[in-house]
């Protein structure tokens, strides 16, 4: 099987002081899965992306596709030369040809049957069947990303590879396009990394998600276990909000002004801690006896996120609405209410530095 | 998003390019010096410190200042007027303005001979410089003005200050790198000039210098004056690169654009329609009437034979010149667009020193250097075309390399990864791209090679005459109403692509 192996890839640029891109990064793509590199504006991912194109030389560190060694200090394969399809963040068609011509640019005999057959398929799979003789400027974004991909798809790329590809399009055709985005590539057998900023995106589309930072891949592993289980607060940040509670630890546990709370930590604890979680689990419960008091409430459609003060800290917790009753009806600023948390915290922290 | 540095080589193809131009560019640059320093150094030093020489230096660089003056005054001026006033028929004006920039200048100054024979001189000289040349501050300072962001001038208002305070502390410095550019321009342009000052017979530096080649055996002297020449040009050219300064002028932040308010004349504004139109009457109207009333009288005593056969001469050069032009420009265009660096800024610099030599000088140093090392091409068509890509290769560069810029690289990354190597790439997709850009080229080379002509003198094939020398030798003689029908097909074949250059480059801005 054809995986894509990326072992030990080092990268800077020069500078003052280099800007070192790359430091010792290590992936592995299974062959037929999606990947995600998800990472701020800097960290790398893009660098990344364009090492495994062939645009940039690694300077140290070989990258494997399949058998073949694309990029090591003995070899260094042109992009031309690589089968890679690219669907860069936008406007990336070419002007001056039309939709069909775009699809089937990377492929062989343009006039064959078979190409014919083949740019047809893709536009009826990306949804675009009947527009091959449109220009790019007269598709709108959405359509232009979807060309984009079939494009990329054409000539059964060894790895598609997609750089932020929804951040130029409007929130309410990102959703949709991932899905679908996901469903082709499936239905197409190929093999991706999607490079991201956005966690909803990389959590959605890619069964591994690989949480890049300054140049490090720090952790990789399903979305759902980065969400719940990232190994430090920069981390967690990045994957999602968080709200922290302070407790007090006490062997496996901890106790916290919502009651004493499981934690997994090393060996026991002693001492303050602070206790993170995702703000959808700090329930609210008519069950438990008032520990809080609300400070603030915004209204976010399909839940509100409630500011409570408890105790010495101030948290934030997402409660849904999905009853329908009016949120002023059930709570208003000043209540006192009874929370709970749900579940284990994501995240310990023993060092009480503020962040 | 950090934008990654490229520090990708380039590939050798490109750098091949570029070296050919560097080389084509430095060989007048190095010959002039060689051949004046030949009978070494006493006698380089003895012409140079001459008070002749002096006077000669002088005199051209005062009428450089002087031109250069009165361009940058009426070249801001009427920019802003057609930009930011309700000055009437601003639509018309600003096109119209720009026109002169189509006239050669001995077209120029032979219609102004023709009508004010008493203008001789240094007044004659001046006037005409500076009715066509001051286009070349006007037209950057439109652009600049239309880049400019209103809301500073609007907040600059609203806090108390008046129109005129505005208008000297934000609007002329908004303008000032578009107008530093453009005095540069002019400034070079006139102290190179060499076919208004010989028709003025005003005794200039590049006047004497093509008399005193033509004049005696002993070319020492010309080549000295022509050292003289290009160090005369390296001073606006630092003072430029000095004072243009980085200042941020451009639009920090987003936001939409907005048209800025207009500001209203009331009082002035039919005077001032009246200076507008008297400029233009200057500078157009003048020359345009000449050319009609000679035409009348002129047109017996033609033979029409010579006008076709300069004519399709000066097509053929110009066309051959634009075509070598783009060829050589394409790769360092790509060089300086794609691979910016040392090297890209190198050639580029280079070619750019080129447009800055005086067009005498380079004919000279390549006539010397073709009785010395290149007599097959000496006198030969190929040998004009070099010079004309000498002189004009800057043009080019310019145009390609703004739209190969423009052209998204990551254009080229797609296209690489679909499977095409970089040649490939660069043909199908890149100056596929970059098409209008080029086309850009081509026309402001042909233009410009169309009109030239001390280069055209010195190093045209015996027999060989174009629009340019057919005038020049028919004023020479002061036999204006035979020069009429060449200056008629010169300014036509001139003023077409000009038309549509100075529109699209309007409705850009």
């Amino acid at each position: 099987m054809s995986d894509i192996i990326i072992e030990h890839v080092s990268k800077s640029y020069a500078g003052r002081p280099p800007v070192r891109a790359l430091e010792g990064v290590d992936l592995t793509i299974p062959h037929g899965s999606i990947v995600a590199v998800l990472g701020r504006s800097g960290c790398g991912k893009t660098t990344l992306l364009r090492t495994i194109a062939g645009f940039e030389r690694p300077d140290a560190g070989t990258i494997w596709f399949g058998r073949d060694e694309v990029a090591s200090n003995r070899r260094m394969v042109a992009p031309e030369r690589r089968r890679v399809g690219i669907v860069p963040q936008e406007g990336a068609l070419f002007p001056h040809l039309d939709v069909a011509a775009n699809v089937a640019f990377a492929l062989r005999n343009r006039r064959s049957r078979e190409s014919r057959d083949r740019v047809g398929q893709l536009l009826e799979s990306v949804g675009l069947a009947g527009h091959e003789r449109r220009r790019p400027h007269e598709l709108s974004g959405g359509q232009q990303q979807r060309v984009a991909l079939a494009r990329a798809l054409a000539s059964h790329p060894a790895i598609l590879l997609l750089d932020e590809p929804f951040t130029a399009l409007d929130i309410n055709l990102r959703a949709q396009l991932r899905a679908d985005v996901v469903a082709i590539v499936r239905n197409e057998g190929a093999t991706a990394m999607i490079v991201s900023h956005d966690p909803a995106e990389a959590m959605s589309m890619a069964d591994t998600v690989a949480v890049m930072r300054a140049g490090r891949l720090v952790q990789t592993g399903s979305g759902e276990d980065l969400y719940r289980r990232p190994v430090d607060h920069e981390t967690a940040v990045m994957l999602g909000e968080v709200t922290e509670i302070s407790g007090h630890g006490n062997g496996h546990r901890a106790t916290t002004p919502l009651g004493d709370i499981d934690i997994d930590v090393d060996g026991s604890v002693s001492g303050p801690l602070r206790l993170v979680f995702r703000p959808e689990q700090i329930v609210f419960d008519e069950g438990v006896r008032a520990n809080g008091v609300i400070t603030g409430i915004q209204f976010h459609g399909s839940d509100v996120v409630v500011t409570v003060r408890l105790g010495p800290d101030s948290v934030r917790a997402r409660w849904p609405i999905g009853d329908g009753r009016p949120h002023r009806e059930r709570w208003l600023v000043g209540d006192a209410v009874g929370l709970r948390a749900a579940g284990r915290p994501v995240l310990v922290r023993r060092d009480l530095r503020d962040h | 998003m950090l934008r990654r540095v490229r520090r990708a080589h380039p590939p050798l193809a490109l750098l091949a390019g570029g070296g050919l131009a560097s080389v084509l560019v430095l060989v007048p640059i190095t010959y002039i010096v060689v051949r004046a320093t030949d009978r070494g150094w006493q006698t380089f030093a003895d012409t140079v410190w001459r008070q002749r020489t002096l006077e000669l230096l002088v005199r051209s660089v005062g009428l450089a200042v002087v031109v250069t003056t009165a361009s940058v005054v009426i070249g801001v001026a009427a920019a802003w007027l057609v930009t930011s006033s309700d000055l009437p028929g601003r639509r018309f004006w600003r096109v119209a303005l720009a026109m002169p920039l189509a006239l050669p200048s001995y077209i120029a100054a032979w219609a102004w001979i023709g009508w004010r024979p008493d203008l001789v001189g240094f007044d004659g000289a001046a006037i005409v410089l500076t009715s066509i040349s001051y286009p070349y501050v006007y037209l950057p300072v439109l652009g600049a003005l239309g880049r400019a962001d209103p809301a500073l001038a609007d907040v600059a208002r609203s806090c108390g200050r008046g129109p005129w305070w505005v208008f000297v502390r934000v609007t002329l410095r908004q303008v000032r790198i578009a107008a530093v550019g453009g005095a540069l321009l002019v400034m070079l342009y006139v102290l190179s000039e060499f076919a208004a000052v010989s028709i003025m017979r005003y005794e200039s530096l590049t006047k004497v210098i093509y008399s005193s080649y033509r004049a005696s055996f002993d070319r020492t002297p010309a080549a000295a004056l022509g050292c003289v020449l290009v160090a005369a040009t390296m001073v606006p050219l630092w003072f430029a690169v000095r004072f243009s300064g980085s200042g941020r002028v451009a639009r920090v932040g987003a936001g939409s654009t907005r048209t800025a308010a207009t500001v209203e004349l009331r009082r002035l504004r039919w005077p001032i329609t009246g200076c507008v139109a008297a400029l233009l009457g200057f500078s157009l109207g003048v020359p345009a009437w000449n050319l009609v009333r000679w035409t009348g009288r002129g047109s017996s005593t033609t033979t029409w034979n010579d006008v076709a056969e300069a004519t399709a001469t000066t097509l053929g050069l110009a066309a051959a010149a634009a075509a070598a032009a783009v060829i050589i420009a394409i790769p360092i265009g790509l060089l300086s667009a794609r691979y910016a660096g040392r090297c890209a800024r190198a050639v580029t610099a280079l070619a750019y020193a080129g447009h800055a030599l005086p067009g005498i000088v380079v004919a000279l140093s390549l006539v010397f250097f073709g009785i010395r090392y290149a007599n097959a091409i000496y006198q030969r068509t190929p040998m004009l075309v070099g010079a004309y890509v000498v002189i004009f290769l800057s043009l080019a560069i310019g145009a390609i390399h703004g739209s190969i810029a423009q052209a998204p690289p990551i254009l080229d990354e797609v296209a690489r990864s679909s499977g095409r190597r970089q040649v490939t790439v660069w043909f199908s997709v890149t100056l596929r791209l970059a098409a209008p850009g080029i086309g850009t080229a081509a026309a402001l080379v042909f233009i410009a090679t169309s009109k030239e002509l001390p280069a055209t003198l010195l190093l045209r094939p015996i027999g060989t005459d174009t629009l340019a020398t057919q005038l020049w030798s028919r004023t020479d003689a002061v036999n204006y109403a035979a020069a009429a029908p060449y200056a008629c097909v010169l300014v036509l074949i001139a003023c077409i692509p000009t038309a549509l250059l100075t529109r699209a480059s309007v409705t850009r801005s």
